[in-house]
């Protein structure tokens, strides 16, 4: 049984459909990830989880039990959803110190004073902030206030943990240290986490799955890998990381067997690359295609290296023309032809000049074609 | 699991979840917030709708409160046929023009002089300069005729004591008296709307014109006072209309002088009218809420709800010019004598006169508490307090409450009813309080008992809030912006019903709010005399009511004491609201 449900859950405001008809299922103990641009419906799909904001159509299911469905009038109201949340403002009670905080949910329970010190005491320990009870909360700083806040949501160790883009108030360092502390702190209760964020670096590095979303719809649903390796939509693409997309001029060409011939204009006249059907992403085979490619997933080589590269490798003819140290790695611009230029990033040890002629071996599986 | 911290090996986690969280826990029937959007709507129609609506409806009929009468037109016919309308209408602007001029010219050299130069002790001018604002005008404008009325006069006894002098050589009665004591809380009232937008301007505009070679004053004239136009022109219209508001000042200044005005002409239809003309005062009231009505909407059309900017605590620093000595020390002497007049005179000579044995006759040995302790014996005196303390905080937490909802719906929710709920809060506004005494005196003494609150507290209590709506519904509405809807949410969201929340987190984040919206609310409840006026019976007068009883009867000593109590009242809890919320006063640099 998924701790959460989700089916055909709508909101719309006026107009504009917020979210729009979405189905998901959180597993018990997952960090699930809603991954998209601003806008696209993220904290809208969370409050409806929450009770904060009505659905327009649709159901939710907290575990066994039907948190909201319109249709049978079913509309558990928020305080009695029992799920823990951390808002992107913390919403840290400015008038309470960290101690009445935290123990916020616990007195609304109506848990016997002993218990609740020793909760309280518990997750401030868990969270690293012992100690700090009679604190003040406006004298808190910002890290502080994202702990505290994450106390309160686990105090009473609900199923289900929400969260709404908690680092994004953080400085840099601070974020990439919490990323990892949270990751390691829900898997240690073993809460259900839904995790709002628009940073996919976060969304990747945290996620048992993730969730893209775009403009109120889900555009994939996979683990990190599966979604950063095999986008399922042209948005996906673009949106997570670093891609290549070239835009094919015609359509490409069915081949025996079920591949396709894809096109490519070059210097030396037309390059041609076979991909199997699975690296068609689209169900219509009509309108504008392009090709997708990551940066790190092209080898740059010597020319003719071609007849090295294996038989599932691909090859590329180009021109190196811009080099970028990054530190860790180069990144080239290669063009295969005037105005096409490829990203490609390659490690320390071997160096292409610019102007250097080269071949860029790609393996098929890391290929696809998009409408 | 093994590593989780958890206090509770027995699983209490998972039980808390089950008891908290099943469908058996579901209300099966909750009352959707929106019917509590209609019923508050409900409850502002009447209170404030209905008696306009009765006093439109009023002025066409020849009856008095409680029975209508019949149909007539003769109430406009008499005001505009015979131009009766005329006089009363020059008059009335004459009277908020001057009063309007004297105030925009004070008023903006001390704003200016406060928020843009070098002025010495501009931290005190600002704090003292509102302060006419919170006296009750029939307060000092009291204390000012006992010291200026032609037949007794301190100041013409003095005259005649000390030099001579044969006949009044001040008098107070009729057109100076009415001008010069309004002008004096209307430049505090104009000071205080106007200083906010002085100090918030941004200084590189000005600095850029004298850059340019423009001179500082020239500056003034070409770029400060422009600038601020909208915001001059917005609180210029407010004013004005508020002038025709005005009750006390024509009251007391105006009949012994023979000056009328809109608001001493419908008392004088009332009360010094034998039968009282209600048709006629009624009729007036109307021709004056469509004149306040349009002056007001002009004005909220010119600066919006921006006028309740208040100073904030923000350290923002303007460059301040520098003036030439004895220009910031003229500046300066132009202040102190403001605020002699307006302030030092007239409270010091009222809490004298509640000091000593006779009026005027200061001698040491005439030093007396008995006027204080006559006072706890007077009957009128001790009811007036017990009612004025009553009234005021019963109308205050109303609005409170009352404001808080509306500003809750207005800006928690996206319901049409938010807007018309503010409107209608507003609406107040637009009456003129002695026009509002006579709508409720209507509508009141009009439905069948047990809603008929004719002559009970209740009705003057009705009438507190609704003219203090404005006001305090605005203040309201302004706490709760600065909440972030988030806190109350993660209430929800983390186990509070709804009335925990509102106990534990909205009521304590908003009690600043809660706490400025109260004491203004009673500050305007326990100076207003208007409505009590109207409305009280036997049993049922307050300070105010008990003030004007003893001036017109003479007993000058007893209205000392009242008046210096009303005072403490009003004072006091505007010094601890003061206190409770911080500085006010912008940095100085
Ligand atoms: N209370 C609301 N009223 C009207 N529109 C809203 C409201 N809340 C969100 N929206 C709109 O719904 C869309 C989705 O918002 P949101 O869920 O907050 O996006 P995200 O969290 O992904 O940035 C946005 O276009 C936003 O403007
Ligand atoms: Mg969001």
């Amino acid at each position: 049984m998924p701790d959460i449900q989700l089916r055909n859950l709508t909101k719309r405001f006026g107009s504009l459909t917020a979210v729009d008809g979405i189905d998901l299922n959180a597993e018990h103990g997952e960090m699930l990830t809603l991954l998209g641009p601003s806008g696209c419906g993220k904290t809208t799909t969370l409050r409806m989880v929450a009770g904060l904001e009505t659905p327009d159509e649709g159901t939710i299911h907290i575990g066994e039990a039907v948190a909201f469905d319109g249709s049978k009038g079913i509309d558990v109201p928020a305080e009695r959803r029992n799920l823990g949340m951390v808002f992107q403002s913390y919403a840290i009670w400015p008038h309470m110190t960290v101690f009445e905080n935290v123990s916020y949910p616990l007195r609304m329970r109506s848990r016997p004073k002993k218990e609740i010190n020793e909760r309280v005491g518990n997750v401030l320990k868990l969270v690293g902030l012992d100690g700090m009870e009679d604190k003040s909360a406006t004298k808190l700083s910002g890290g502080q206030q994202q702990r505290v806040a994450l106390a309160r949501s686990l105090v009473f160790e609900p199923r289900l943990l929400l969260l709404d883009e908690p680092l994004s108030n953080l400085d840099a360092k601070l974020r990439e240290h919490m990323r990892v502390e949270l990751r390691v702190m829900q898997k240690r209760l073993g809460v259900t986490a839904l995790y709002v964020t628009h940073d996919q670096e976060e969304a990747l590095t945290l996620s048992d799955r993730l969730i893209v979303m775009n403009q109120g719809a889900i555009e994939q649903i996979g683990t990190p890998r599966e979604v950063y390796e095999c986008p399922a939509t042209r948005f996906v693409a673009e949106f997570m990381g670093k891609a290549n997309l070239l835009d094919l001029d015609g359509k490409p060409e069915a081949l025996d067997g079920g591949g396709f011939a894809v096109l490519l204009p070059g210097f030396n006249g037309t390059q041609t690359l076979r991909l199997g059907k699975e690296a068609i992403r689209t169900n219509s085979g009509d309108g504008a295609h392009c090709l997708f490619i990551r940066p790190e997933k092209i080898r740059i080589a010597a020319p003719g290296a071609e007849t090295a590269a294996g038989e599932a490798m691909h090859a590329l003819r180009g021109k190196v023309r811009a080099r970028t140290y990054v530190g860790d790695h180069y990144e080239y611009l290669v063009a295969i032809n005037e105005g096409m230029d490829l990203r490609v990033t390659a490690g320390l040890d071997e160096q292409w000049a610019e102007g250097a002629e080269v071949e860029l071996i790609i393996a098929g599986k890391d290929m696809f074609l998009y409408a | 699991m093994s590593t989780v911290p958890r206090s509770s090996p027995d699983g209490l986690g998972a039980d808390m979840a089950a008891d908290r969280f099943d469908l058996r826990a579901v209300v099966p029937f909750r009352v959707p917030p929106v019917v509590f959007y209609y019923l508050l709507t409900a409850v502002m129609v009447i209170l404030v709708l209905y008696p306009v609506g009765v006093l439109f409806t009023a002025s066409v009929f020849s009856g008095q409160p409680g029975r209508w009468g019949n149909f007539t037109l003769e109430g406009y016919r008499g005001w505009l046929a015979a131009f009766d309308l005329i006089p009363i209408l020059v008059n009335s602007i004459i009277f908020a023009s001057a009063r309007l001029a004297i105030g925009l010219v004070f008023s903006l050299l001390f704003a200016w002089a406060v928020a843009r130069t070098d002025v010495p002790f501009r931290r005190t001018m600002t704090i003292l300069i509102p302060i006419p604002f919170f006296t009750p005008d029939l307060l000092t404008g009291i204390s000012w005729l006992m010291l200026g009325n032609p037949q007794n006069g301190l100041i013409n006894q003095f005259a005649t004591y000390l030099f001579g002098v044969k006949g009044p050589v001040i008098d107070l009665y009729g057109w100076f008296g009415l001008i010069f004591h309004s002008s004096l809380s209307t430049i505090a009232f104009m000071f205080l709307m106007l200083a906010a937008f002085f100090h918030t301007m941004d200084s590189s505009y000005e600095e850029a014109s004298v850059t340019l070679g423009a001179s500082k004053y020239r500056t003034v004239f070409t770029i400060t006072f422009p600038m601020l136009s909208p915001a001059i022109i917005g609180v210029s219209i407010l004013v004005f209309a508020s002038g025709l508001d005005s009750f006390e000042n024509p009251l007391l200044f105006g009949n012994p002088g023979g000056v009328y005005v809109f608001a001493n002409e419908i008392y004088r239809m009332l009360n010094f009218r034998h039968p009282p003309q209600y048709n006629a005062a009624t009729a007036l009231s109307v021709i004056l809420i469509l004149i306040t009505f349009s002056l007001v909407f002009l004005q909220w059309k010119k600066l919006g709800s921006r006028q309740f900017t208040v100073i904030s605590g923000k350290g923002y620093k303007p460059n301040r010019f520098k003036l030439p000595r004895p220009v910031a020390w003229g500046i300066f002497a132009i202040f102190a004598v403001y605020f002699l007049l307006a302030t030092v005179i007239p409270l010091t000579q009222i809490v004298a006169a509640s000091f000593f044995k006779i009026f005027g006759v200061y001698k040491l040995d005439h030093l007396t508490l008995e006027n204080w302790a006559a006072v706890l014996d007077d009957e009128l005196a001790m009811s007036g307090l017990k009612n004025t303390i009553l009234f005021s905080t019963a109308a205050a937490t109303a609005t409170v409450v009352i404001g808080g909802l509306i500003g809750y719906i207005r800006v928690r929710t996206r319901h049409w009813l938010g807007p018309m709920l503010e409107l209608l809060a507003w609406t107040p506004w637009t009456l003129p309080g002695i026009v509002l005494g006579l709508a409720f005196l209507w509508a009141w003494a009009l439905p069948p008992e047990p809603f008929n609150l004719y002559g009970t507290a209740l009705v003057i209590i009705l009438g507190f809030i609704v003219k203090g709506l404005p006001l305090g519904a605005a203040t309201m509405q302004a706490a709760i912006r600065q909440v972030s809807p988030e806190l109350e949410e993660s209430s929800r969201v983390h186990g509070g019903s709804w009335l925990a929340t509102m106990r534990l987190i909205i009521v304590p984040l908003l009690r600043k709010g809660i706490f400025a919206s109260f004491v203004i609310v009673f500050a305007l409840s326990a100076r207003d005399l208007t409505i009590p006026l109207l409305l009280y019976r036997g049993g049922t007068e307050t300070l105010t009511v008990a003030m004007l009883y003893y001036y017109e009867e003479g007993i000058t000593t007893t209205l000392a004491v009242i008046a210096v109590i009303q005072l403490v009242l009003v004072f006091g809890l505007l010094g601890l609201e003061r206190l409770t919320r911080g500085r006010q006063v912008p940095d100085e640099d």
